[in-house]
C-alpha cells in the first residue's frame, strides 16, 4: 500500500527548502513556527501543533480517536526530546509516504537546534570565565579547569591563548574532540595553524585579526580543522578578550572551539539539493541535459554525469556536439527543433561505446527557460530491451522459419531420392552397362543398335547432362538435410566434452580442409586462443557443436577474405554466477551493417553469391545452440570492423 | 510563466552570480547584519552600473554609506540621486504613510514609479525595501501578504525587479513562511532558487 503512493515533488522541495531556510532562525520558537505553518501542505494532514520541552521531553504515544490519527515525531537533541511535532492527519493513506521525509527533517531540526543551544551555551561559559577572572575571586587556572569539566562530555575544548607570552593553553577536550590524545601537540599558535584547512586559514586568521584590532566586535568563526586521523572536522570558534595589560592592549583572548561536523554535512548534502528541481531531476533513471539555442550545456543530472563520466561543473557552458559526438545527428537537429518548439523523436539510436553496441532512445523538448529558448535532452540506455525483443523475435523466426524448413526438407526428400536414383539408373542404362541383354534386345526391337544409340546420345551430351542432374540432385539433398537439422529430433546420444578440445579438432579440421583451401587460404589465418583454465565438461553432441564452428570458422574466414592480418580470437570462459560456458569467435574481417547484422540468423538469409552462400549455416547453428543445447548465441558486429560471434552453453 | 514575461531580457542582482529575468519578485530573510548591508549595496550597486533606476526602502542603511560604497566602485551617489536614478526612502516612511499599511497605495507607487523611470529613458527598474515588524501593529497591516502577492501581478505589466528583505531575527517564523509563499524566487544560501511554496498570486487573492 505505502509503495503504491506518489510523492507530490512540489512538497519534497518544500521540506527540503525549509531544511535549508530554519539555521537562519534564531531560536526554537520560531523554527517550530516556521515549520508548522510549512508543513501544511503535505497532503493527508488536517493540522499540526508542537510542543517545547524546556528539559527532558517526555515520550508522547500516538493516541487514535474515532475518526482521527495523531502522529507525533519527537526533535531529540543531545539525545533527549527538546520539541515535538504532532500531526493531525486526516487521510492516513496520504500522508504515510512522507513519514520518512518528516522523520528526517526532525532530524535535521533537532541539530540545528543543538548547535544553537551549544554556541549559547559556550557564550555563557566565556562570560562565566570572564566575571572570574574580574573578581579574581579565583586564580584562572582554576577556573579554566571547572569550565573545562563543565564542558567535558560536550563536544567542545576550550583554548586560552596568552598574546604577550604567545603561548596557548588547550584543555583536554581540545584534543579528544578532534582525536588526539590529551596535550599531544604543544599550545602554540602554529600548532592550530597548520591543522586548519588551507581553504580556510585566510578567513580564520582575519576573523580572529579583526577582533583583536577591533575591527569586528566579536569573534565568532567556522572552519575545518584536521583530526589525527587525518580527516576533516568543522569547528565553531568563538572567544573573547578578557584581559588587557596596563596600555589596554589585549593581553589573554579566550573561547571554546565547538565540533559542529554534523550540522555542516547535513548543510552541505542541503545545499546540494538546494534546488528542489535539482534533486528531482537527479532521481531520474534518464540522462537529462538542458542546452540553450546554441547547444551550449546548462544544466545536467547525475545520470548524465554518469554517462558522460565528468561532473557537472566541467560540463557547464561547453558545447553538446564537443561532449558527445555520437549523437551529432540529433544535436544538428537541436536548432530547428528549438525554432519549431516541436519535439525530435529518435528510438533506437545505435552508438557505440567502446566498441560495444548501445541503443538509445533520445528526445529533445523545445523549452524556454527563463525566457531564453533552449532544449532538454532526454537520453534513455534501451540496449537491454533491445537485446531481449530481438533474441525474442529471433526465437520466433528460428522457430516458425525452421520448422518450415524441416517439414519442407522431409516432403522434398523423397520425390528427391526419387530423382536421383532415376537419374544413376539412367547413367548407368546408359553408360557402364550400355551392353546389358535387356538393352541389346531393346535396341533390336527399335531396329537400331546401342552402338548407334551411344553415338547419338555422345553427339547430344546426354551422358554428361545425366551426370549434371544427378549432382545437382546430391547440391539439393545436401540442402534438404541441413533443412533437416531444423526438427528438434536428434539422432545422437549427447556425451561430456570438453569444449576447446573441439574447438581444436574443428579448427585442425577446417585448416586441413582441402575445399576450403580452394576459397580461402586458412593458413594465412593467425588464430589467438584464450582458454581459461580448469573449465568444466559440457553435455552436449559432439558432432553438431562442431558444425557449429565449423559454420562460424568458414564465414570468418570468407569474412577475411582479402584483407591484411587475417586474426581469429577465440576464447572460453568460465561465467561461474550464469553457470554458463562463454564462448567467443571473432574476426577482424568485412563485419556487417545493422540490416544485414539482425538477419544473420534467418534461414536462407545470405549476401554471398548464389552457389556460394546458402544461408543455412548460421540459422543452423543458432538452432543447434538455442534448441538443441539450451544456450545462446548473438553477434556483436561493426561494419567495416569485424565481428563477434558469442555463444554460451549451460553446464 | 506567461507569455508576456516570456523573452524579458535578464538582470544580475549584484549578490548573487546568477542572472534573474527583470520584473522577478524575490524574497530574501537573512539574519546577519553583513547580509542585510551586503546584498543591498550590492543590489542598488548593480543596478546603477547597469543605468537602472533604483529605490531602496530601508531604515537600516545611511545616505552617507550608500555615498561611501558607491564612490569605493566608482559612482558617484549624488550625482546620480541628482538623476532620478537613486532614491533612498527608510521603510516606514514609505510603507506606512500616515500611519497605515495600504497595499493598493504602494502598489499605485511603485507603478508610477516604473512608469516614470520608463518616461525617464531608463532600461530597466528595480527596489529593495525591508520590512519591519511595526508592519504587524500599523491599521492595514494585516495586508502584508496581499500587498506582496499584488506586487507580483503588477510584475505582470511592469517588470520592477523588487527584493523583499526579511529579518529573521525579528519576524516569527510563521510570518517568515506566510511571507515565502507569496514570492516566486527566494534566495537561500546565496543562491536564487524557484521557491516551492509561491502560490499564484491570482489564486492567493482568491482566498484572502
Ligand atoms: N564473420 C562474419 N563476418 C561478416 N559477415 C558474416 C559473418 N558470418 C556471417 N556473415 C553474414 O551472414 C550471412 C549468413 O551467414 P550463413 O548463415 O553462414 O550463410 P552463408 O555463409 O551461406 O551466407 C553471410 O552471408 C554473411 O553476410
Ligand atoms: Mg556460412
Amino acid at each position: 500500500m505505502k509503495n503504491n503512493h506518489k510523492l507530490s515533488a512540489e512538497v519534497l522541495g518544500q521540506i527540503a527548502i525549509m531544511q535549508s531556510v530554519i539555521p537562519s532562525l534564531p531560536n526554537k520558537t520560531s523554527m517550530l513556527n516556521f515549520a508548522c505553518q510549512g508543513l501544511k501542505d503535505i497532503p493527508g494532514i488536517e493540522k499540526i501543533t508542537f510542543q517545547l520541552f524546556e528539559r527532558e521531553g517526555k515520550l508522547i504515544q500516538n493516541r487514535i480517536n474515532k475518526n482521527h490519527l495523531y502522529k507525533s515525531f519527537p526533535i531529540k537533541a543531545n539525545g533527549c526530546e527538546s520539541a515535538v511535532l504532532t500531526f493531525l492527519i486526516r487521510k492516513e493513506k496520504d500522508f504515510v509516504p512522507y513519514i520518512p521525509y518528516i522523520d528526517n527533517f526532525c532530524n535535521v531540526l533537532a541539530l540545528v537546534i543543538e548547535e544553537k543551544k551549544q554556541r549559547m551555551v559556550n557564550e555563557n561559559l566565556i562570560q562565566k570565565m570572564e566575571d572570574l577572572v574580574k573578581q579574581r575571586t579565583i586564580e584562572l587556572e582554576i577556573a579554566k579547569e571547572r569550565l573545562s569539566i563543565a564542558l567535558n562530555g560536550a563536544n567542545s575544548g576550550i583554548w586560552d591563548w596568552n598574546l604577550k607570552t604567545g603561548v596557548i593553553y588547550f584543555d583536554r577536550n581540545y584534543y579528544t574532540i578532534s582525536g588526539y590524545d590529551p596535550y599531544e601537540f604543544p599550545g602554540k599558535y602554529k600548532e592550530w595553524k597548520k591543522r586548519v584547512h588551507p581553504d580556510d586559514i585566510e578567513k580564520a586568521e582575519k576573523s580572529i585579526k579583526d577582533y583583536l584590532d577591533g575591527v569586528s566586535e566579536q569573534y565568532i568563526d567556522e572552519f575545518r580543522f584536521l583530526r589525527k586521523s587525518g580527516e576533516w572536522m568543522w569547528i565553531l570558534g568563538q572567544g573573547k578578550i578578557f584581559e588587557y595589560d596596563s596600555d589596554g592592549n589585549p593581553l589573554r583572548f579566550s573561547g571554546a572551539h565547538t565540533d559542529i561536523t554534523i550540522r555542516k554535512s547535513a548543510e552541505e548534502n542541503l545545499k546540494k539539493a538546494q534546488n528542489y528541481i535539482v534533486s528531482i531531476l537527479d532521481s531520474m533513471p534518464s540522462v537529462l541535459i538542458s542546452v540553450n539555442s546554441k547547444g551550449i550545456i546548462q544544466q545536467l543530472n547525475k545520470k548524465a554525469e554518469e554517462m558522460i563520466n565528468h561532473k557537472s561543473s566541467e560540463l557547464i557552458g561547453k558545447n553538446l556536439n564537443e561532449i558527445i559526438p555520437q549523437y551529432y545527428n540529433e544535436i544538428s537537429q537541436l536548432e530547428t527543433a528549438i525554432d519549431s518548439g516541436e519535439k525530435i523523436n529518435r528510438r533506437r539510436k545505435q552508438i557505440i561505446i567502446n566498441e560495444d553496441i548501445h541503443y538509445k532512445d533520445i528526445i529533445v523538448f523545445p523549452i524556454t527557460t527563463k525566457g531564453e529558448k533552449g532544449a532538454v535532452l532526454r537520453i534513455d540506455d534501451v540496449t537491454e530491451q533491445v537485446k531481449m525483443e530481438e533474441v525474442l523475435i529471433q526465437n520466433e523466426k528460428m522457430l516458425s522459419l525452421g520448422g518450415l524448413a524441416a517439414g519442407m526438407a522431409h516432403e522434398i526428400n523423397n520425390p528427391l531420392a526419387g530423382m536421383i536414383q532415376t537419374a544413376q539408373v539412367l547413367a548407368s542404362r546408359l553408360g557402364a552397362k550400355a551392353y546389358n541383354k535387356a538393352n541389346l534386345e531393346a535396341a533390336e526391337k527399335a531396329e537400331t543398335n546401342m552402338d548407334s544409340i551411344l553415338k547419338f546420345l555422345e553427339y547430344r551430351d546426354i551422358p554428361k547432362m545425366l551426370s549434371a542432374i544427378h549432382e545437382s540432385g546430391l547440391r539439393v539433398s545436401h540442402i534438404v538435410e541441413n533443412m533437416l537439422s531444423f526438427s528438434r529430433k536428434s539422432n545422437q546420444k549427447s556425451h561430456f566434452y570438453h569444449i576447446p578440445d573441439i574447438l581444436d579438432s574443428t579448427i585442425e579440421l577446417v585448416s586441413s580442409d582441402y575445399d576450403l583451401k580452394k576459397d580461402y587460404d586458412f593458413k594465412k589465418i593467425q588464430i589467438i586462443k584464450k582458454y581459461e583454465k580448469d573449465l568444466p565438461q559440457i553435455l552436449c553432441e559432439k558432432s553438431k557443436i562442431q558444425q557449429v564452428f565449423l559454420n562460424l570458422l568458414r564465414n570468418g574466414a570468407a569474412a577475411m577474405e582479402g584483407r591484411e592480418n587475417p586474426l581469429f580470437v577465440i576464447s572460453v570462459s568460465n561465467d561461474h554466477n550464469r553457470k554458463n560456458l562463454r564462448l567467443t569467435i571473432e574476426d577482424n574481417g568485412s563485419g556487417m551493417d545493422e540490416e544485414v547484422r539482425k538477419r544473420i540468423f534467418e534461414p536462407f538469409f545470405t549476401t554471398k553469391p548464389i552457389g556460394i552462400g546458402t544461408g543455412l549455416g548460421l540459422s543452423i547453428s543458432y538452432f543447434i545452440i538455442a534448441e538443441n543445447h539450451s544456450g545462446t548465441m548473438s553477434v556483436k558486429s561493426v561494419k567495416g570492423q569485424g565481428s563477434t560471434f558469442i555463444i554460451t552453453l549451460p553446464y | 510563466m506567461k507569455n508576456k514575461e516570456k523573452n524579458r531580457p535578464f538582470v544580475s542582482l549584484g549578490f548573487t552570480d546568477e542572472k534573474v529575468p527583470e520584473g522577478t519578485h524575490m524574497c530574501l530573510i537573512f539574519t546577519k547584519e553583513e547580509e542585510r548591508k551586503d546584498s543591498l549595496l550590492k543590489y542598488l550597486l548593480s543596478g546603477l552600473k547597469d543605468g537602472e533606476r533604483t529605490a531602496c526602502f530601508s531604515g537600516k542603511v545611511t545616505e552617507n554609506e550608500l555615498r561611501d560604497y558607491f564612490s569605493e566602485n566608482g559612482i558617484s551617489y549624488d550625482e546620480r540621486k541628482d538623476h532620478n536614478a537613486i532614491k533612498l526612502s527608510g521603510t516606514s516612511e514609505v510603507y506606512f504613510d500616515e500611519g497605515t499599511f495600504d497595499p493598493d497605495r504602494m502598489i499605485n507607487l511603485l507603478t508610477t514609479y516604473y512608469n516614470e523611470a520608463r518616461e525617464m529613458d531608463f532600461p530597466a527598474a528595480r527596489v529593495i525595501g525591508e520590512m519591519i515588524p511595526e508592519v504587524e501593529k500599523v491599521p492595514g497591516g494585516d495586508r502584508l501578504l496581499e500587498y506582496e502577492a499584488k506586487v507580483s501581478i503588477l510584475q505582470e505589466d511592469h517588470p520592477v525587479t523588487a527584493v523583499c528583505q526579511y529579518d529573521a531575527n525579528v519576524f516569527d517564523g510563521a510570518t517568515i513562511m506566510n511571507v515565502l509563499k507569496v514570492h516566486p524566487q527566494m534566495i537561500v544560501n546565496g543562491l536564487v532558487v524557484q521557491n516551492p511554496f509561491f502560490i499564484d498570486p491570482h489564486e492567493f487573492l482568491k482566498s484572502c
